[in-house]
């Protein structure tokens, strides 16, 4: 038991020596990236402004209906919760409009207003 | 009666020339011979993908360097695992019109957030190597996972997967631990030819079993994309 206690020790030690280039090198690669990263600067002709590239709130226009489902389901979840309470119909209505519009505002509105009328 | 005719003739002319003139000036420096521009969704806007109109603008920032150390920033070979297509810039805009609008395809920009923040590609979601290098039970890789379409399988016994492997049972598209059924289309770059970030990326994908037919490489990356004076939107 003693005996086993002792070769533990250095077996550890020895797995730790050996490990520890390849995390150096893990860390000296990240390292050299964020250095390069730190000066760097894209071509400002061609940065665009993207508060002038929203001009409204646009929901993701071109999905198919289950794409358009989980798109809301992820990034506007709260109107998702409101629009899986639609009827079949009502929700064809829904993705129709956004269709046309992509707003979400206004498919906000015309879901608010589908469930209570 | 003639001069009036030739007036005609010539008023006809002048507008012929005119139309043709203003459409050719309008976008002289296209994407390709089809489109002058892609639009591209970006998080809650919409960006137009257009080149530089100077023709005689030459490139600023970072990407005009020829020449850093290798290693780290070794050229990177076409196909970094074989498998994997490698892609260029028509394919990146057929991808923004297509996949993308979609939700069937991903733009992933594959570098770590300090150069992501300085620019990326319109369209594209960050996720650095780091997180896909990591290891299987991280939160980030299964959160990152699961953005790419990926369902994690609850324990699957050892006589499911022989069922699966045997056919009895659907195993296409999975493995132990994952099920790549609704695995999204991907394109990883980083900054370009130099940089090993997206190969990496890549990879570590293959890895974990991620379908070889859905991964692409856009191998020149950000500094092709500046060479060709397209658009970059900072997150």
């Amino acid at each position: 038991m003693h005996r086993t206690r002792v070769c533990i020790k250095p077996m550890i030690l020895i797995l730790v020596i050996i490990c520890l280039p390849s995390i150096a090198h893990a860390d000296a690669y990240t390292n050299a990236l964020y250095n390069e990263a730190v000066d760097l600067s894209v071509d400002p002709e061609t940065d665009v402004n993207m508060s002038v590239a929203i001009q409204k709130s646009v929901v993701g226009h071109g999905f198919k209906q289950e794409g358009f489902q989980s798109m809301l389901d992820e990034r506007y979840h709260g109107t998702y919760v409101f629009y899986k309470r639609l009827s079949d119909k009502n929700r064809l209505v829904a993705y129709e409009t956004y269709r046309e519009t992509a707003d979400i505002e206004s498919l906000r509105l015309l879901i608010m207003d589908l469930l209570v009328n | 009666m003639q001069i009036f005719n030739l007036t005609k003739k010539l008023s006809l002319i002048t507008f012929i020339f005119l139309f043709m003139t203003t459409a050719a000036q309008a976008v002289d420096v296209k994407l390709d011979t089809e489109r002058d521009s892609v639009d591209v969704i970006h998080k809650d806007g919409v960006i137009k993908v257009i080149r530089i109109q100077d023709t005689g603008h030459r490139i600023a920032g970072g990407f005009t360097k020829t020449s850093r150390k290798c290693p780290p920033f070794c050229i990177q070979p076409m196909v970094p695992t074989p498998g994997i297509q490698p892609v260029g810039e028509i394919d990146i805009f057929n991808f923004m019109e297509n996949e993308l609008i979609s939700g069937e395809g991903l733009l992933i920009d594959a570098r770590t957030p300090a150069w992501h923040k300085k620019g990326t590609i319109p369209g594209s979601v960050n996720i650095p190597f780091t997180i896909f290098e990591a290891d299987v039970n991280e939160p980030a890789l299964t959160e990152a996972l699961k953005k790419l379409g990926l369902r994690k399988r609850s324990s699957v016994s050892g006589f499911v997967r022989r069922l699966e492997k045997w056919g009895f049972l659907n195993g296409e598209l999975k493995n132990d631990v994952y099920d790549f059924s609704q695995s999204k289309d991907l394109i990883l770059w980083c900054n370009g030819p130099w940089c090993g970030q997206s190969p990496r990326a890549i990879k570590a994908l293959v890895a974990l079993g991620y379908p070889k037919d859905r991964i692409r490489y856009y191998r020149g990356g950000m500094q092709t994309w500046q060479i060709l004076g397209l658009t970059t939107v900072k997150p």
